[in-house]
């Protein structure tokens, strides 16, 4: 392998063997964008504070996420002499002196905030994590250093074989590269799962140079967290499958296109690409090898479509973030034109496994089509809102029970959202559905990017698809009519159904909107009206309650229920009265009714008094053709 | 040519061009919302729906290219209900209830809606009805009775929309009306290169802009009207004559504001403009106009025009029938030949034809030579170009300037005196990678698309020019600035380049100057090929047609000496010559025939109405001598008679026979100068170019940069992009409907210097003349100087002018704003 290379590694590996003996215990609190928004930071700061103060033998490091995201901020304790390691979550700021305490001073266990042993031996009160029905099936190569290494310090990464993937690579010509690559099957992680292998080879025999790569790290289903799971945990394992890309497909230079909403991401990138760039691993001449490449961190313009290849290949070019025509594809004419490649920021990472560990290994991973790994994180009425790495295959069932954590209160999982707004939506009666792309592709769906959102009964379906309508209304570029104009329709007769005028010409207009939408220019026209099209075939019924009886089971139209006083005597009724945001509930003592046209069904006077009032359908229930009337409100 | 087949017919088409344009060459009927021919396919209202054999679904026409072979279906069951239900949806967003009823041809303003329709939703209210591109699409997709989203709570409907610009004299842009198809915004970047539109917001808010989202007016939209011409609904419109604009006739000629040429097609009715739309068939305006071809048809209303003729009487003038004023004007004529010399004045906006009777009465009947009051700059100009090339005829066919690889500029602000010659220099610079080279003391919006920018002070392009020219083979390293343009065009390729020179229209001095040193840059360039490549546009239309007809090809530095009566063609002395009014009081006969009542017509003792340049036949000679046909496409006003048969009636009175119309003028012109016998039979709008031979040598001469007349602040002048000749010359107060150019011009660094700013109002003041307006701070204007418009308050920088070099002025601060 390249020398210089060799000796990053070696210097690399000293500088981690040095920092593991310090002799200190260490706290590696996680530190991304989830534990933040729970008080990682606040932790942190309380734990820096004590240690000085109290003289403590102990220091601070930071990772990134191990998954539990529901439980931050985790926080990983090795002890002094470094015989294990013990992962910690909840430790918000407040626990963290109680935390200390125990675990520094007193050098003991906390069982009761333990998620499991990291590394050692498990004891009688903390099982191995590996245990943990959160961690057991997972199979971890893309999260392998995710909460142990730094993810803003290059030695960390080098130390576990950070780079020797891209050191291999550089031994080997384009073409047996893309061969590499293309026999170990890697798909497309975005959704679409068009082999990278092959993609890279329509680079690396374009004609034309300069050429591109973009990481497409625009990450903008709502519920899918993956890419940045990854660029906050171990973001070199990015930069070095563009490396290995750039040396297939002969690269002079990337993007990283991220999310306008991630400036972590941004800046844990940003700090690993300066990093790689003062070890001579980017810029000219890497390592000596005469091979060179460049990366520029790129914050995105903070659009939906700004995701789409295209788009995001305009926006870095400076224009509108508008999807292009195609063709012409980003492989002939993408960044200022030039040959182009695009790939999500998962299908990169992967590179460097599928280099450093050949691709039989990396595909013996998978006994299902798709070979290798995949990150998911799950959200929605689940108990556990996580991100996971596992193998292609499981059925959506299994992971729900497995990595969810089963729905929020025991609650029937009524249905599920495979991959962001144009995905479509799996009723919940399907949940032996296997995480695989075909059974999507067969039901006119897809299996997105890894955000599954799971919702139970008390989501009702013509609102689930109110929400995503409006979501693609919002976030088209405006370029055509049938995508800016067609959601509008769209959304336009969802909300006249929600408000109780639902009629019978509507499935014929959704029938139509679904036929007009597909000559839209980009997926997000083309798609935007999945969410109906698989709703109206997986949730008929509720759409038959909605249009012709008026019922909405869920109870969420607001059209569609009232909120009534059922007992003029009951004393909460005045609190009722009083805590109405609107004044609706009106009249006199004895005599209370509510004005249904200023009632903005917020539900607050139920709460307050559920003697005195009620929320009940608003039209009579007796034309219900069955369905709505078993279920209530 | 390649061969594919359309609903079974064989049609031959080019191999790669867009599906649509061959479709409807070949009379197949494709909806096509967004696409327009000459812009980039956008693929954006999605109607172009077609069905083309191989690939699953409908495609769209527009993004579709033309290949061997290719089988195309464009009236399918499948295509009409997709096309339906597309435009189903542009018609959500629009007032539609019109376009969807089969009653609309015969609703009548008065009726009641059968539909219950709001009034100021029905096409009857509309500025664009009957001529609107969405409407007819409706009809042809058969949109009546087709409504899917009728009774929806139609979200357009609820939500406030933003209203409508109408803040600016030329360009009304109402959002409710757009369809968002953005072929404004392409017009206004692929044919324009300003980019004031932009396509704004995604989702329901996406919307064109201006600019930043502000007013029209504050954009750097230059009003040319591009976007206008590509519209298809009423979202964008003309605002004069909006509602009238319905032409009965529309009639091809020529724009008679600058020397470009530009043709243009004038709509008019009852004898009256209402619009101008550019024209066909010009190689090199194509489809493009400015501000003042599309609007100063208008710049006066007809009753603000001279409808009558005048006659003096003591101090006044009083109305005259034609005939009275003719036997008066003879008379004088002949009484002042009786006294002494008699001389005519001829305008540039006079036709080649006009000036040609003028100028045979001149000699014919007065024994002299007919001269214009544009003449000392002229032959300024003309004896620059003759003392390096032996001619002032320059050789250079402009249309070569969107295709050229570099080009020079020699100019006040070109993008405003002629400004398609600037969209042309554009093209080169955005289309053709060239590299542009600006010598000039303004920043002119040309000097974002430079390569290099030489700033010289006022008086110094000349001079600049002859620097450059020596750098290129001696090299300079003293001024960066302009080491830089030398290495530029040093390494261009020499049958890419092209020079432009647009001489100052005021000081005779700072023309020859910028004429001359034009010329050396052009010698050092090209050698013996240098009129080839240069191009000299004159400061109004027909300067160059009334050289080529002899007029003003000699004559002295003050026209109005020595006089005892002057015939005045189209012209207004008084607006271009200094102390013209007080020379023209010593004039005891003067006879006027135009359009307006200017200044010197003011002072006339006969003033024969008669129309403006868009009711008269006859020909221009633009500045790279091509031939442009005018059709008479308005009435002349009131009483007024055309200008043609005026000085026919005239000179016929006065003894002599001319040519009965003007195609026989025409003739005889050709007769006289061979040249023009080409010019016979020119296509209206194409025009043609005279063969301009080689010019006879090519040799440089030394260019001084030309101090400035006292101390002071120099004053820099040229033609601005605004102000209408006409409503100038007759001191009207909206002569510059936007009031830009109304205005002083001063640098930032001087109104630090001096406290003023925007708005103030200053005076300035030289040679005993005093110059009050408002000041307008800009980046525009270097320090050390001011810009006044050579139009501003009639004329009147003029007489700052001494000895027709640089003025200098004092500046003073009136009124503080
Ligand atoms: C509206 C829209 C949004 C998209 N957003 C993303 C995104 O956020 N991240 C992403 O990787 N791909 C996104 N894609 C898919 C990309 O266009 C592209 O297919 C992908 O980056 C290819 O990567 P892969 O081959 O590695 O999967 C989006 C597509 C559409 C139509
Ligand atoms: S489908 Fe929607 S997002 Fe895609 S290009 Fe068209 S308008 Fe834009
Ligand atoms: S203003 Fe006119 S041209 Fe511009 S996008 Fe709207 S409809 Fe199209
Ligand atoms: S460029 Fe000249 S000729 Fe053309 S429209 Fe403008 S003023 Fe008229
Ligand atoms: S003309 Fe083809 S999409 Fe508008």
């Amino acid at each position: 392998m390249n020398a210089r290379l060799e000796s990053l590694i070696a210097a690399a590996k000293q500088a981690w063997a040095a920092e593991r003996s310090s002799g200190k215990v260490r706290l590696t609190v996680v530190l991304d964008t989830s534990s933040v928004a729970r008080g990682a930071e606040e932790t942190i700061a309380a734990m820096r504070d004590a240690i000085e103060k109290q003289h403590l033998n102990a220091e601070v490091a930071i990772a990134g996420s191990w998954g539990f995201c529901w439980m931050e901020p985790c926080v990983a304790v090795r002890n002094a002499s470094g015989t294990e390691t013990v992962l910690y979550a909840n430790i918000t700021a407040e626990r963290v002196e109680e935390f200390l305490q125990a675990v520094v001073t007193e050098g003991r266990h906390v069982p009761e905030w333990a998620l499991g042993v990291a590394e050692g031996n498990p004891t009688a009160d903390v099982p191995l994590l590996a245990d943990h029905p959160f961690m057991k099936g997972q199979i971890r190569r893309l999260m392998a250093n995710i909460g142990t290494t730094d993810p803003e310090n290059i030695d960390h990464y080098l130390a576990h074989d950070g780079y020797v993937g891209f050191g291999k690579a550089l031994e080997m010509d384009a073409e047996t590269i893309v061969k590499e690559v293309v026999d170990s099957g890697l798909g497309g992680r975005a959704g679409g799962g068009f082999p990278a292998g092959r993609k890279w080879d329509f680079l690396r025999t374009a004609t034309t140079s300069p050429r591109y790569l973009v990481c497409n790290a625009d990450e903008g289903d709502p519920g899918a967290w993956v890419n940045r799971v990854l660029m906050e945990g171990d973001p070199h394992l990015i930069i070095e499958g563009m490396l290995i890309a750039a040396l297939a497909g002969h690269a002079d230079a990337g993007y990283v296109y991220i999310r306008y909403e991630y400036p972590l991401s941004f800046r844990r990138m940003q700090i690993a690409v300066q990093q790689a760039y003062a070890k001579g691993l980017l810029g000219n001449d890497i390592l000596g090898s005469g091979k060179s490449f460049d990366i520029v961190v790129f914050r995105g313009a903070g659009s939906y479509v700004c995701g789409e290849e295209t788009g995001l290949i305009n926006s870095i070019d400076g224009h509108r973030g508008m999807p292009r025509i195609k063709p012409p594809f980003p492989a002939q004419a993408g960044l200022w034109n030039k040959p182009t490649n695009v790939n999500n920021v998962e299908s990169y990472a992967n590179a460097p496994l599928i280099l450093r560990n050949g691709a039989e290994w990396w595909s013996s991973v998978s006994t299902a089509k798709e070979k290798g790994t995949k990150m998911f994180s799950f959200s929605g009425d689940v108990n556990w809102q996580g991100c996971v790495e596992i193998p292609f295959g499981p059925t959506v069932r299994s992971a729900l029970e497995q990595y969810a954590g089963g729905m929020t209160d025991g609650r029937p999982c009524k249905g599920f959202q495979p991959g962001g707004p144009l995905s479509g939506v799996v009723n919940g009666d399907e949940l032996d559905l296997t995480l695989t792309l075909d059974p999507y592709r067969e039901r006119g769906l897809f299996l997105g990017g890894g955000g599954i959102v799971f919702f139970d009964d008390t989501t009702c379906i013509v609102d689930f698809c109110n929400y995503f309508l409006a979501f693609c209304e919002m976030e088209s570029c405006g370029r055509c009519t049938t995508c800016h104009g067609g959601t509008q329709r769209a959304v336009e007769i969802i909300r006249r159904i929600q408000s109780g005028g639902g009629r019978q010409h509507d499935f014929e207009a959704f029938e139509q909107l679904v036929k007009t939408l597909v000559w839209s220019n980009c997926f997000h026209g083309q798609f935007a009206m999945t969410s109906i099209k698989t709703a109206l075939k997986a949730f008929r019924e509720e759409w038959i309650e909605h249009i012709d009886d008026k019922q909405c089971r869920a109870g969420v139209c607001e059209g569609l229920i009232e909120y009534r006083v059922t007992s003029q005597s009951d004393a909460a009724l005045a609190e009722a009265v009083a805590i109405c945001p609107t004044n609706a509930i009106q009249g006199e003592s004895g005599n209370y009714q509510v004005a249904d046209s200023l009632c903005i069904r917020c539900g607050a006077c139920v709460e307050v008094a559920p003697g005195a009032m009620e929320r009940r359908h608003r039209f009579p229930i007796e034309v219900s053709q069955g369905a709505a009337a078993a279920a209530g409100v | 040519m390649v061969s594919i087949t359309v609903d079974g017919r064989i049609v031959e088409a080019p191999a790669g061009a867009p599906l649509v344009e061959v479709l409807k060459n070949n009379g197949f009927y494709v909806s096509s919302l967004c696409y327009i021919d000459g812009l980039k396919p956008y693929a954006g209202c999605r109607s172009c729906l077609v069905d083309i054999e191989g690939p699953p679904g409908l495609q769209l026409a527009c993004s579709s290219v033309v290949q061997d072979g290719m089988k195309v279906r464009t009236g399918t069951d499948e295509i009409k209900a997709g096309r339906q239900s597309v435009v189903s949806i542009i018609l959500a967003n629009h007032s539609d209830r019109c376009l969807t009823c089969h009653r609309r041809e015969h609703c009548h303003p008065g009726d009641i809606c059968l539909r219950d329709d709001v009034v100021t939703h029905r096409c009857l209210t509309c500025s664009k009805n009957y001529r609107c591109e969405l409407q007819a699409t409706c009809e042809m997709v058969e949109m009546s009775a087709y409504e899917p989203w009728v009774g929806e709570e139609r979200s357009w409907y609820q939500a406030a929309q933003p209203p409508a610009d109408r803040g600016n004299p030329f360009l009304e842009f109402d959002p409710q009306m757009c369809i968002i198809c953005t072929r404004c915004q392409r017009a206004c970047d692929e044919k324009r290169h300003t980019g004031a539109i932009t396509l704004s917001g995604k989702g329901w808010e996406t919307q064109i802009a201006f600019g930043a989202g502000g007013p029209i007016h504050d954009s750097n939209c230059d009003f040319s009207g591009a976007c206008i011409d590509v519209c298809p609904t009423a979202a964008l419109m003309e605002h004069p004559n909006k509602w009238v604009a319905k032409p009965e006739t529309w009639t091809s000629t020529t724009c008679d504001s600058c020397a470009v040429g530009c043709s243009i097609r004038l709509g008019s009715k009852d004898g009256r403009g209402v619009i101008v739309r550019p024209g066909t068939g010009n190689p090199f305006s194509g489809d493009q106009i400015c501000v003042r071809g599309r609007y100063h048809y208008d710049s006066l209303k007809p009753r603000e025009r001279l409808g009558k003729h005048l006659v003096r009487r003591g101090a006044i003038q009083v109305p005259a029938f034609h005939s009275e004023a003719m036997s008066e004007a003879v008379s004088a004529l002949k009484a002042a030949a009786a006294k002494g010399r008699v001389d005519v004045l001829i305008g540039a906006t006079a036709t080649n034809e006009e000036a040609w009777l003028a100028q045979r009465i001149a000699r014919e009947v007065f024994k002299s030579s007919a001269d214009t009051s544009l003449g000392p700059v002229v032959r300024a100009t003309k004896q620059a170009l003759e003392a390096r090339l032996g001619t002032w005829r320059m050789a250079a066919d402009m249309t070569r300037i969107p295709k050229a690889k570099a080009v020079v500029v020699v100019h006040d602000d070109l993008e405003e005196s002629h400004n398609v010659v600037s969209v042309r220099i554009k093209d080169a610079v955005v289309n053709n990678g060239a590299k542009l080279v600006v010598i000039g003391p303004l920043r002119s919006e040309l000097v974002d698309f430079a390569a290099a920018w030489v700033r010289c002070d006022a008086g110094a392009e000349g001079a600049t020019a002859t620097a450059i020219a020596d750098a290129i083979s001696a090299g300079d390293g003293a001024n960066p600035d302009l080491a830089a343009a030398a290495a530029i065009l040093k390494d261009a390729p020499k049958d890419g380049t092209f020079v432009v020179c647009a001489p100052n229209p005021v000081s005779p001095a700072i023309a020859g100057a910028m004429a001359g040193g034009a010329a050396n840059l052009a010698v050092a360039l090209f050698g013996a090929e240098a009129s080839n490549n240069l191009a000299v546009l004159p400061p109004e239309v027909n300067v160059n047609g009334l050289l080529d007809l002899g007029v003003a090809t000699d004559g002295s530095a003050n026209p109005l000496e020595g006089l005892a009566g002057l015939l005045v063609v189209r012209d207004d002395p008084v607006l271009r010559l200094p102390g013209a009014a007080a020379a023209l009081a010593s004039i005891e006969y003067v006879v006027v025939v135009d359009n307006v009542l200017h200044e010197t017509a003011k002072r006339a003792s006969v003033v024969i109405a008669a129309g403006s340049a868009y009711a008269s036949d006859g020909t221009f000679t633009q500045g790279d001598f091509r031939v442009q046909k005018l059709t008479a496409a308005v009435a002349p006003e009131g009483d007024g008679v055309k200008c043609f048969a005026a000085l026919r009636s005239l000179g016929s009175a006065l003894g002599i026979d001319l040519p009965a119309s003007e195609d026989d003028a025409l003739a005889e012109i050709a007769k006289a100068n061979p040249a023009y016998a080409s010019a016979w039979n020119l296509l209206v709008g194409d025009g043609i170019r005279l063969d301009v031979p080689l010019s006879p040598k090519a040799s440089a001469a030394p260019v001084e940069a030309l101090a400035p007349a006292g101390e002071g602040m120099r004053v820099i002048t040229s033609r601005d992009l605004y102000t209408a000749l006409d409503a100038a010359a007759i001191h009207h107060p909206d002569a510059d409907k936007l009031h830009r150019y109304d205005r002083i011009q001063v640098s930032e660094t001087d109104a630090a210097r001096l406290q003023i700013t925007s708005g103030d109002e200053i005076e300035v003041s030289a040679n005993g003349t005093a110059i009050r307006a408002k000041a307008t701070v800009t980046s525009r204007v270097p320090a050390g100087h001011v810009y006044i418009s050579s139009l501003l308050q009639g004329g009147a920088v003029v007489n700052l002018v001494v000895g027709g070099t640089v003025p200098a002025v004092r500046l003073g601060v009136l009124v503080t704003a």
